[in-house]
């Protein structure tokens, strides 16, 4: 029982760790020019066709470019399309 | 993805345009409700997007929450449209009637395809499918693929196989020709000698086994032998083998033709009754009153089918020439009846004397009771062998 306790104790808090270092974290993934995945976004905080700025926690994410578009939208994660010119990272 | 807009047009959506000063506020805030704003495009300081209609009150309250004005576009989808046109029975019975219509008519067979062989016409399995109740307008509940194969293959008896799929309303018929194994002949096994089928001068002779009998220049009757089969070796015992090869000889043909100089022949006199009929499912639809006087006629029937993507559909026009023939006496001079004969023994040359190598050809004419009579004497290099087993009692 106690052992059991112990392993689950070193999970946790494994676990825990992980879990502090993975919402700073942003993973952003390009494909050419036209295609740009953001994981770790916390929300939009600004929408137009010319600029779009993500939020990822303590800094935030800035896309430029001409005729941008949120292709898909989910709880962590965005995919935004159009020509991509910049990348900000804003802190 | 285009699945997914046919589910979304099937649920219904709304295109809304979000005004305020923070819209992108709703679309994180409705993201985390569990509302899905899909197609978005953010410009000057508006958002538009599309959310599905069942979910589009729950956006507007939330827009009101982050002061955000929610604004309609388009409304899209079935229940739309539904919504829209429930009053219009007309068109509910319409499309009831369209679809009820559909399925009426695919209960049909509208196309019957058929993969005719070289040795029975298209035209004759047609005929022999049209009896069994197989043809275009038939209703497919009285249509059992099984019997329809084995009955045609049995009325025609000329397949090996055949086959009969029913796809929607087209009727696929293949058929195979049979395998004869007598059409190949094989090479002589057994012991045989080779004789004369008719009189005539040898030639040449090209055998290649067996031995000959003749030679070139003897003159052989009918039934003479020519190579024979048995085999004469040093120590006086015989044996047999089979006798192959050609026996060329010059033989002669006669043939006799006649024309007469004065006759009756029936010919069209350039009267055509023509009558139209509509075809639909196989029923005809007549398309003018026309009728067919009593008399000597003959029919000729013409169908013009629509052609649908490749498909003969069972929509057309039936056509119905009927000339109107009557007896004229015809009267030839020497030289046309000549010309008549020459015509004839044309066509003996290529029919009768096909294999020959017609060497010579003497002409004979002579005109008796009114009729143009010319013979003709063929000198012919041809092949007079004919293979015959010996016989071991």
């Amino acid at each position: 029982m106690s052992e059991k306790q112990e392993g689950g104790f070193i999970k946790n808090s494994l676990f825990n760790k992980v879990g502090k270092l993975l919402p700073s974290s942003v993973y952003i993934e390009m494909m050419g020019n036209s295609e740009l995945t953001v994981e770790g976004c916390k929300g939009i905080l600004e929408y137009d066709s010319s600029i779009i700025r993500v939020s990822v926690g303590s800094a935030a994410v800035a896309v430029k470019g001409r005729g941008l578009s949120i292709k898909c939208l989910s709880l962590g994660c965005v995919v935004i399309s159009g020509v991509i010119s910049a990348i900000e990272y804003e802190t | 993805m285009e699945i997914l807009d046919i589910i979304r047009f099937v649920r219904g959506y709304v295109e809304f345009e979000a005004t305020g000063s923070f819209p992108e506020r709703l679309i994180n805030i409705s993201l985390k409700k569990g509302i899905h704003v899909y197609k978005t495009h953010g410009d000057n300081g508006t958002v538009r997007g599309r959310v599905i209609s069942s979910q589009y009150e729950s956006l507007k309250k939330l827009g009101d929450r982050c002061a955000v004005e929610i604004t309609p576009l388009h409304c899209r989808g079935i229940p739309f449209i539904y919504s829209n046109n429930k009053n219009r029975w007309g068109l509910l019975l319409g499309a009831v009637l369209f679809f009820g219509l559909c399925a009426f008519l695919s209960s049909f067979v509208w196309v019957v395809e058929v993969d005719g062989t070289p040795s029975v016409s298209e035209y004759k399995i047609r005929q022999a499918l049209d009896a069994q109740g197989l043809y275009s307008g038939a209703w497919k509940g009285n249509l059992a693929p099984d019997t329809i194969e084995r009955e045609t293959m049995r009325d025609l008896g000329s397949f090996g196989w055949m086959s009969v799929n029913i796809t929607g309303t087209v009727a696929k018929v293949s058929v195979s020709e049979k395998y004869n194994s007598d059409d190949v002949k094989p090479q002589e096994t057994r012991p045989c000698n080779i004789k004369a089928v008719k009189d005539g001068q040898i030639v040449r002779m090209d055998i290649r086994s067996g031995v000959a009998a003749v030679k070139a220049g003897d003159a052989v009757t009918k039934g003479e032998l020519l190579v024979s089969g048995v085999l004469s070796v040093e120590n006086d015992a015989d044996y047999l083998t089979p006798s192959v090869g050609e026996v060329f000889a010059k033989t002669e043909h006669t043939k006799t033709v006649s024309q007469p100089l004065k006759y009756t022949q029936r010919l069209p006199s350039g009267r055509v009754v023509e009558r139209n009929s509509l075809n639909f499912l196989g029923i005809n639809l007549p398309l003018n009153l026309t009728y067919i006087p009593s008399g000597d006629y003959s029919t000729e029937c013409e169908y013009l089918n629509l052609i649908a993507c490749g498909n003969t559909m069972p929509i057309g026009i039936y056509n119905e020439y009927c000339t109107e023939y009557t007896n004229r006496e015809i009267k030839l001079s020497e030289e046309q009846a000549k010309e008549s004969c020459l015509a004839q023994l044309a066509l003996y040359e290529v029919f009768n004397l096909g294999e020959c190598e017609i060497t010579d050809r003497k002409l004979k004419h002579e005109i008796k009771d009114g009729c143009y009579i010319l013979t003709a004497a063929y000198s012919c290099i041809e092949d007079i062998g004919e293979v015959s087993y010996i016989g071991i009692e």
